[in-house]
């Protein structure tokens, strides 16, 4: 066997891993804390891919630079979600909601389409340059997605379970009922949990780039993967999608090399059907 | 302390409330009893502003608060501690008391309260670690009373702590209760069990399907034949 192609793999598959992780962490938080499962997840990931391509191209910004005003454009956008998209229609079925968010994430990508057209845009990156550890080829944007990313979700984790306002989301998440008759302001807490949700959605859109374009499109695969790893995991169990995220980037990868490249994109969909099997409530999923 | 005057509260197009009219006095213990769907627990999330009335108003100490919201009707001193406990599950006892406390900025305030309101409940101070979800029922029910007290609320609405329990709970709940009362708590009872409550409370109101039908001194309403026939079984 070839240990660098191996090696190769692995890291190919710790780069979409980390993408899933951030990703799936996101979508896990607002199942969590809120029950509700936001369709317009991809888009917001889509979006932040895309703006940050008008503001360095358009505006001229830097990658640093321009990253961080998306994100905190887009974080600052999760609020309008959260009180046009979900909270007007929390009362009803759960349904209402996840049509709702639908209805966002196809107004998002079909408008991305009129903004930007199909085509996909790269984006001027800071550094790339390539690194040759061993035998295997790593890239310097690699590495920085890798970095950010991790440290996001562990700073979500930090947050989650040392602050007071973590430990007040957590508590509402547990029992919305409880939170509200100890006074907890849940309002306050779900706009919260989505304005941190759309920031690390975007935080995933700018950071994909360093590996591959921006396009209008690549939000809906996202979002299909995004809830794998989260059923997988168990709905709303953040720590789980982290583990999962990466067990299913490094494995889907292998998987593609030594398999089958074209049943590679089936591989997750398996493990999900496989694990729904087995145990409906995840892997790390309480009934 | 709390005045609550004709309050009609609807859930949809059903009405539970009519007209229901209930005073407490600072420092009074005072309890409402009634059969299941009586209206007691709509009664409290009303006052707690879960539930919005139709027509009525609440007043605390002398301010409205039937137009507030829940955590502004804590930060002016209401707990309460609901009928199915509520509990945050997978949190830990001290974390549970930690989010009651969630408004007390200072730590030294803090560990003041949680010693405190441990005193009541040794049983609780043993399982600190524990997660809340693999409590007994009874302990639960400490730990939802314990997690209200944690906001130092001036008037406390207590709907049915005895659910469930065993009688043995049951007395060390009651025993608690009075000592806090005693302790200058106001306290607003809901119970089914209506022995229990009225062997606790100086005044007791008596609902049927929304509408309180008896009230007064324990001593008068256990006289009346309505309680007598229906609740004491006499």
């Amino acid at each position: 066997m070839n240990w660098d192609i191996v090696f190769q793999q692995l890291w190919n598959g710790l780069l979409n891993g980390s993408i899933y992780v951030i990703f799936a962490a996101g979508l896990s938080l607002v199942f969590g804390v809120m029950r509700v499962i936001n369709m317009a997840h991809g888009e917001l990931t889509m979006l932040g891919a895309m703006l940050l391509f008008t503001v360095t191209s358009g505006l001229g910004l830097g990658y640093f630079t321009g990253a961080a005003l998306v994100v905190i454009l887009m974080a600052l956008a999760g609020f309008l979600v959260n009180r046009v998209t979900v909270r007007p229609f929390l009362g009803h079925s759960e349904l209402v909601v996840i049509l709702s968010t639908v209805a966002l994430s196809f107004m998002l990508l079909n408008g991305s389409l009129v903004v930007w057209g199909s085509e996909p845009k790269g984006v001027d990156e800071p550094f790339n340059e390539i690194v040759k550890v061993g035998g295997v080829y790593v890239t310097t944007a690699g590495m920085l997605l890798v970095g950010v990313c991790f440290t996001a979700v562990l700073g979500l984790y930090l947050m989650l379970t040392h602050t007071k306002l973590g430990k007040k989301t957590r508590a509402t998440g547990q029992n919305l009922l409880g939170a509200r008759l100890i006074g907890i302001n849940t309002t306050a807490v779900y706009d919260t949990t989505l304005i941190v949700a759309s920031g690390l959605a975007a935080l995933a859109g700018v950071l994909i780039v360093l590996v591959s374009a921006a396009s209008p499109n690549l939000g809906q695969p996202l979002l299909i993967t995004g809830f794998a790893v989260v059923i997988v995991a168990g709905m709303g169990n953040v720590a789980g999608a982290v583990a999962v995220g990466l067990f299913l980037g490094v494995t889907e990868a292998l998987f593609g090399q030594f398999i089958s490249t074209y049943y590679r994109q089936g591989y997750l969909y398996v493990v999900m059907i496989i694990v729904l099997l087995l145990r409906p409530q995840g892997l790390f999923g309480r009934r | 302390m709390l005045e609550i005057d004709s309050l009609n509260v609807s859930y949809g197009r059903v009405q539970v409330l009519f007209d229901v009219s209930i005073s407490l006095g600072e420092g009074e213990l005072v309890t409402v009893i009634g059969a299941n769907g009586a209206g007691k627990t709509t009664l409290l999330l009303t006052v707690s502003g879960v539930l919005r009335p139709q027509t009525g108003t609440i007043t605390l100490a002398g301010e409205r608060i039937d137009n507030l919201r829940p955590h502004e009707i804590v930060g002016l001193g209401v707990g309460h501690v609901p009928q199915g406990k509520e509990l945050f599950p997978a949190m830990t006892v001290l974390e549970n008391l930690e989010m009651g406390a969630h408004r007390v900025k200072a730590d030294k305030e803090y560990r003041e309260r949680l010693e405190r309101v441990l005193g009541y409940f040794p049983r609780l101070s043993e399982r600190v670690r524990q997660r809340a979800g693999t409590l007994s029922g009874g302990e639960q029910q400490m730990l939802a009373i314990a997690r209200a007290l944690m906001a130092a609320p001036r008037l406390l609405l207590l709907d049915e702590p005895s659910a469930g329990l065993a009688p043995i709970i049951v007395d060390q709940l009651a025993e608690i209760i009075l000592d806090l009362n005693r302790a200058g708590l106001t306290v607003l009872l809901v119970e089914q069990n209506a022995f229990l409550a009225l062997e606790l409370a100086r005044r007791a109101y008596v609902m049927e399907s929304g509408i309180v039908v008896e009230s007064g001194e324990t001593g008068s309403v256990l006289e009346s034949d309505l309680v007598r026939r229906a609740y004491l079984g006499l």
